[in-house]
């Protein structure tokens, strides 16, 4: 009787729990979204209003489909090509280029879109020298910039779609249709495809949520060019005094809405058309010979590198004086940029800040994830196992800029005053990325045996013990993996920060932000100091668990 | 895979726990005050830096555009969590008045400036960054097109050339906006200066930032932008084509104030730092890092501001305070007119081509010698083109169009 009751009141606490940091801030998003800015009533003009008003309403709703949809095909160029080579053949180097893309697949996507400016302007550091040597004015800028940033900002999560995908093709199969009669372009059409469908449907949809919900990009790079992310911002930031909260609670409604939309469209899309592979046999990469395999190795790993070298410059750019009109100097080498990163009270508490907010989010998402996770593999609680479920998810699906707004609101009065604290940022923090945790070591329980615990319980010990000393320690590499994934995803949350912090609680993303408009040299030094602490730890973790890191596929 | 250590990691987690807790620990400690500031850590650095030096108190700061610090200290109001708000003019902070975002103080270095506020809520210091007036990108612009007043400006040939700050984020974009209005009301004619507006609105790409907006000037993604004579020079020293323009109308703006933030944690901390701010040492820093037109008795300006900039010779417009007594009115309005404009855009460019390509035809046939219908063609094209001035677009297109049927000679055989 009593380990039964025990498991009952912790899936009542965490239900509780997620609906006092989900369920109550997002219905804070949806009253005001349905309440008139005047009068304080119900009413319907607020959506109205975004769908009649052309500026700045319309624009940013279009603007915004258009890098949504854009977003989610560009990203192909790069990655399909990548996939099907990387799946298909064999060569040295291989574990590494999967490791690198799918760490590429977690850094802040503005960070890198901004330094794409830096080199490809109009009198950037590539086509700068290029356009005066030519005569000509290419650049990239706005919605070019945008666009150019979303394709190799998103191409590893496509990738990580692809991979596995044309891993499990059977050759088998288009063996057998061409012996068959067809060509090879209906074998691709009529088997190979088909059988691609559902990673292609999923990568589509995960990139489009991605992008379209992406506010740090635009805001850095995007210039004039508004979307609704920056437009939700910005509402925010200049109504919020007059109490005209509304439009912004408006216009995240109308984001995760697109949102849901889309994520169910795709998930029903993969449904009706869902083909079964009979056959287990996996397609066996093709070896190279000598030379081919380096043409190969150097193929992949430009094109790679092509996508991290916004992230490589970052680095001597970093050490070198930049003009205050924004030039860089590359002949005075210096270190003032990063002297005043770790002098300057409010840079280097930035340091700091993140840490801590990241480890304090991690402990919390680690402790419920497993928690979670288990009430949800080994229990069979009715309605509460299914609450737990949808409840632990929802985070995927809801903007992280229209959560922190939910939070300022629901946080900021009575029972429970937030705003201004620490605590609102590493809550927020936690809330969004226990998904990742939870599913991570969910998947891995699904494979321990019942047996283990059983023994455990019979010989005396109580149910939270039992839980801290056997099955905690057997599902240590899903909780690795997804913690990983959850500590690089938090580090570089920019979207619910730069809504949610406050004084002396500055995150090293916020900062990066602050400078890209202001001081390029300081903007680089941060950027490399938080690739550094998002990455020694890991490799820290990573050797005291003799390689237990494992990020994506 | 091998298996994990679960006390190591414990281990090691704990170890960064401690370590993290020393560091904000050390940080919390001492005497600190907390400044909102627009302005960038190459210039609010060395500043902290010195009045941590003179006094011993540390500034952490929150640096964002005007608009957004400003609604962060709105947004505080019941809990402010900074002491000292650096940004926006003493325009804005006189129109935030019966706001009560400030806390009353007349600090002893007042007497050195000749701006001052009675109630003792901002505390002027200078024109900030310099004049402020559009600069050309000299690469894109040709010298004999530059305007020569800000009425050109809306000009259909400077169509997307020209960068407008959001006047609904912006508080420099507020004051141009009202420039603008009261510009045209009582210097060009126009019954409504909004109408006026609308017609440079087509010309505009809007943006939020003035850093966004810089940039872009800079790299030469618009031509024409707002900018300061400081960061003009700034950007002309680094090498880049920039020209500032000498509208005849002058220049318009309002000075850079301070103020304390009513209710923020450290009162005393923050009259410190207005003292020392206002005091002579900081002012002159200001100017010579910053570029700024400091007020204060026997500042030296930037030698940039003689160099790059209007030097002792630029003509003031005063815009009337009671242009900026109903911001939330003016924000709606403001993005009503723009979407009218971004709508009437397609109408005047439309009308535009149809009339530039009966003009060309017209040429044509005239160097060709061909003259069925092109007398009454011309005038009929005049009569477009006057209309086009007017504003009415869709007729001048239709007349344009009309232009085109009578002028026999201008149909293909």
């Amino acid at each position: 009787m009593r380990v039964r009751h025990t498991w009952f009141i912790v899936s009542l606490v965490f239900i509780l729990v997620l609906i006092f940091l989900l369920v109550l801030p997002m219905a804070n998003v949806f009253i005001a979204g349905f309440t008139h800015p005047e009068s304080g009533g119900f009413t319907f003009q607020n959506f109205r209003t975004i769908f009649t008003q052309i500026y700045p309403y319309k624009i940013a709703l279009n603007n915004s489909l258009f890098v949504g949809a854009m977003g989610a095909i560009l990203p192909f160029i790069v990655a399909l090509p990548l996939a099907y080579l990387v799946s298909r053949y064999e060569f040295r180097s291989k574990t590494l280029l999967i490791t690198v893309i799918s760490i590429s697949m977690v850094m802040p996507a503005f960070i890198g879109a901004y330094f794409w400016v830096i080199l490809l302007g109009r009198y950037g550091i590539i086509t700068g020298p290029l356009n005066r040597l030519l005569g000509t004015s290419f650049s990239i800028y706005g919605q070019k910039a945008i666009l150019w940033a979303f394709m190799w900002g998103r191409y590893p999560l496509v990738f990580l779609f692809l991979y596995p995908a044309f891993s499990t093709l059977n050759p088998e199969m288009e063996e057998a249709a061409q012996t068959l009669g067809a060509n090879p372009k209906r074998t691709f059409f009529s088997i190979s495809l088909p059988m691609l469908v559902p990673a292609i449907v999923n990568a589509v949809y995960m990139s489009f949520i991605m992008c379209i919900t992406d506010m740090g990009t635009p805001l850095v790079i995007g210039g004039d060019y508004l979307v609704l992310p920056t437009l939700m911002y910005q509402e925010f930031m200049t109504e919020v005094g007059s109490g005209r909260i509304p439009m912004a609670g408006a216009v995240g409604i109308l984001l995760l809405l697109i949102n849901v939309a889309v994520l169910f469209g795709g998930r029903y899309y993969i449904t009706r058309r869902r083909y079964e592979v009979v056959s287990a046999r996996r397609a066996e990469p093709k070896k190279l010979s000598g030379r081919r395999e380096s043409a190969m190795i150097l193929g992949i790993w430009s094109v790679v590198g092509l996508g991290l070298l916004p992230w490589v410059f970052a680095i001597p750019g970093s050490f070198i004086e930049w003009g205050k009109g924004g030039r860089a100097f590359w002949n005075s080498p210096t270190l003032d940029n990063y002297r005043m990163v770790f002098t300057n009270p409010t840079l280097s508490r930035g340091v700091g800040v993140t840490l801590f907010l990241t480890v304090v989010s991690l402990t919390m998402m680690i402790v419920a994830g497993l928690l979670i996770a288990y009430i949800l593999v080994k229990k069979r609680y009715p309605v509460i196992n299914r609450a737990l479920d949808i409840l632990v998810s929802l985070p995927l699906i809801i903007p992280g800029a229209v959560l922190a707004l939910g939070y300022v609101m629901f946080f900021s009065s009575p029972p429970i005053i937030l705003t201004g604290t620490w605590m609102i940022l590493a809550l927020c923090f936690f809330v969004r990325r226990l998904p990742h945790i939870t599913r991570s070591i969910e998947s891995t329980l699904y494979s321990i045996s019942d047996a283990y615990e059983e023994s455990s319980l019979n010989l005396g010990a109580p149910p939270i013990k039992t839980f801290r000393k056997i099955t905690a320690r057997m599902l240590m590499p899903g909780v690795v993996s997804g913690a990983t994934l959850a500590f690089l995803f938090t580090m570089g949350t920019f979207s619910a920060t730069i809504i949610l912090y406050t004084a002396p609680w500055t995150t090293l993303p916020i900062l990066i932000y602050q400078n890209t408009a202001v001081n390029t040299g300081i903007a680089a030094a941060l950027s490399f100091v938080m690739l550094l602490i998002e990455f020694i730890p890991l490799l820290i973790v990573n050797r005291l668990t003799h390689g237990g890191i494992r990020i994506g596929v | 895979m091998r298996r994990i250590s679960l006390k190591r990691l414990s281990l090691s987690l704990l170890l960064a726990f401690a370590l993290l807790i020393g560091v904000s620990i050390s940080a919390v400690s001492k005497d600190k005050v907390i400044v909102y500031t627009a302005t960038g850590v190459d210039i609010t650095g060395p500043i902290f830096e010195a009045f941590t030096v003179d006094t011993g108190i540390t500034v952490e700061h929150i640096m964002a555009g005007t608009g957004e610090v400003w609604s962060r200290v709105r947004a505080e109001k019941k809990r402010p969590l900074g002491d000292i708000l650096w940004a926006g003019s003493n325009k804005m902070a006189e129109a935030a008045k019966p706001e009560d975002l400030f806390e009353v103080y007349h600090s002893p270095e007042d007497k050195y400036y000749r701006v001052k506020d009675a109630d003792g809520i901002w505390h002027a210091f200078g024109i900030p960054g310099g004049v402020q007036s559009f600069a050309v990108n000299t690469n894109l612009v040709a010298r004999e097109d530059y305007p020569e007043s800000y009425r050109d400006l809306a000009d259909i040939k400077y169509d997307g050339m020209i960068a407008l700050l959001n006047p609904t984020y912006s508080g420099t974009g507020y004051i141009t906006a009202q420039a603008m209005i009261h510009l045209a009301e009582t210097q060009w004619g126009y019954e409504d200066g909004w109408d006026f507006l609308k017609e440079l609105m087509m010309n505009c790409k809007i943006y939020v930032s003035s850093g966004a907006a810089r940039n872009a000037l800079r790299d030469g993604e618009i031509a024409i932008g707002l900018q300061g004579e400081a960061g003009a020079g700034k950007i002309m020293k680094d090498g880049y084509p920039l020209e500032l323009l000498r509208l005849k109308e002058g220049y318009f703006g309002g000075l850079d104030a301070i103020e304390i933030i009513k209710g923020g944690p450290n009162l005393e901390g923050a009259k410190k730092f207005v003292d020392w701010f206002l005091g002579q040492k900081a002012q002159q820093m200001l100017a010579d890092l910053k570029g700024d037109r400091c007020i204060r008795e026997g500042i030296t300006l930037s030698e940039d501001l003689y160099t790059y900039g209007f030097g002792d010779d630029y003509i003031y417009v005063d815009i009337p305070d009671y242009l900026f007594e109903e911001p939330d009115q003016f924000k709606k309005k403001w993005n009503r007119v723009m979407g009218e404009a971004v709508v009437l855009k397609e109408a005047r460019n439309t009308a535009y081509d149809v009339i530039e390509y009966v003009r060309r035809l017209i040429a044509r046939a005239k160097s060709k010698e061909m003259t069925v219908g092109i007398e009454e063609a011309e005038s009929k094209l005049a009569e477009a083109e006057a209309t086009f001035k007017d504003g009415k677009y869709e007729e001048a297109r239709t007349l344009g169009k009309e232009a085109l049927e009578l002028g026999g000679a201008l149909r293909k055989p």
